[in-house]
């Protein structure tokens, strides 16, 4: 770079960065800058619904009837304009609330805690210091037993159902896989993420179908596109995919 | 088996702790007391200064190795420099290799797609759900 018939060369060390070559960075720092906010906000359009819970967590108490399907599900009644709900369990952390849940599935419950929800989707935080609480029954809901809903065979991403409903964003794809494998290591349910929808839901429960919460059985494929047969159930609002492990296999060539 | 693995991964997770909190006390004496020694024409520089703290905080072992032999006087044997210089060339060297096979390697090995299916029905129950959307 020229200036007044005098080369300018910038060196770290040297304090006063030359006119010219001042000039110079400025107008290119701003330009980077401006593109740069630009493309971010362009490609922030195009990134799916991170879920709700990054932008604060909401505190609710639920009651219901607490289910393992395998996982700790509540289920809530209707009433008051509400349909019936089915809400995943979690706790805090990288955890699961098995053991808290064990001794009360099918009792009613008080739950307390922090509501993610990301499309059918519903995830309960459990709160640590609440926990899980048993109340008083009510003898007017009787659950409705699940649907099936045939066996499919669905091509999606196998997420840590705490993380992809909200918790981080966004949740999902190789970069999650360790934290998704810890997630699910630590008993928080997994989530199948499917391309294609079945019956309004890309959102499913995955279990096995044999003991159903072996984890350890998908940390090979969390985190990249598979498809996978099972059978798919419907509990109230959400879906729960039976798949058989030996069908699982990497999308594409 | 899972505890166990607990606790080793808590011990290295207490280690870097306490090695990056090292390295940044170490990485605020050396940028305030000992760069000017180590490093003559750093001196009445200050701007580049926090540019570095990231790879003095790695290699604050190394640094205050050097700042200590800088100050025994034995920092100014240029046979000490160039083997660092020797060495760091041979590594530049390695990475000018590296980097490209890694780069390339994470390319083709990469799931590229898109891949995206509809979900498909296999029985007739869920031919019949598939049926009714």
């Amino acid at each position: 770079m020229a200036g007044d018939g005098k080369d300018v060369f910038f060196i770290g060390y040297i304090n006063a960065v030359p006119q010219p070559l001042g000039r110079f960075l400025a107008v290119i720092g701003l330009i980077v800058v401006v593109v740069m906010a630009g493309l971010g906000l362009l490609l922030s359009q195009r990134t799916a619904d991170p879920g709700w819970a990054v932008t604060g967590y909401q505190h609710i108490e639920l009651r219901g009837i607490l289910e393992a399907r395998p996982y700790p599900v509540l289920r809530v009644p209707d009433g008051e304009g509400r349909k019936p709900r089915a809400y995943l369990l979690a706790g805090e952390g990288k955890y699961g609330v098995q053991s808290q849940a064990d001794g009360l599935y099918g009792r009613w419950v008080t739950v307390a805690g922090y509501l993610l929800k990301r499309g059918t989707l519903d995830m309960l935080l459990v709160d640590d210091k609440e926990g899980i609480v048993v109340a008083s029954a009510s003898d007017v809901l009787h659950p409705a037993p699940p649907q099936s809903l045939g066996r499919w065979r669905l091509t999606g991403e196998i997420c840590d159902g705490k993380c992809y409903s909200g918790a981080m964003s966004p949740g999902n794809g190789l970069a999650h896989k360790a934290c998704a494998n810890l997630c699910l290591v630590g008993g928080v349910p997994p989530v199948f993420v499917s391309t294609g929808a079945v019956s309004g839901s890309e959102y499913f429960l995955l279990t096995d179908n044999k003991d159903g919460v072996n984890a350890r059985r998908f940390a090979d494929f969390v985190g990249q596109l598979v498809s996978v047969e099972g059978e798919i159930e419907r509990v109230d609002n959400f879906y729960i995919f039976k798949s058989d492990p030996e069908t699982m296999r990497a999308a594409g060539p | 088996m899972m505890r166990c693995g607990v606790v080793v991964s808590q011990a290295i997770v207490s280690f870097l702790y306490a090695y990056g909190v090292a390295g940044l006390v170490a990485a605020l004496l050396f940028l305030l007391l000992g760069i000017d020694r180590v490093e003559p024409s750093a001196r009445g520089a200050y701007a580049f200064r926090p540019l570095i703290v990231p790879g003095l905080v790695m290699l604050w072992p190394l640094v205050l190795w050097r700042w200590w032999q800088i100050v025994q006087g034995r920092g100014a044997d240029m046979s000490v420099r160039r083997s660092f210089l020797v060495r760091h060339a041979a590594a530049w060297k390695a990475l000018a290799v590296v980097l490209p096979i890694m780069l390339f390697a994470a390319l083709a090995l990469r799931q590229s797609g898109p891949y995206e299916l509809p979900a498909v029905p296999i029985d007739q129950r869920a031919m019949s759900v598939e049926s009714g959307r």
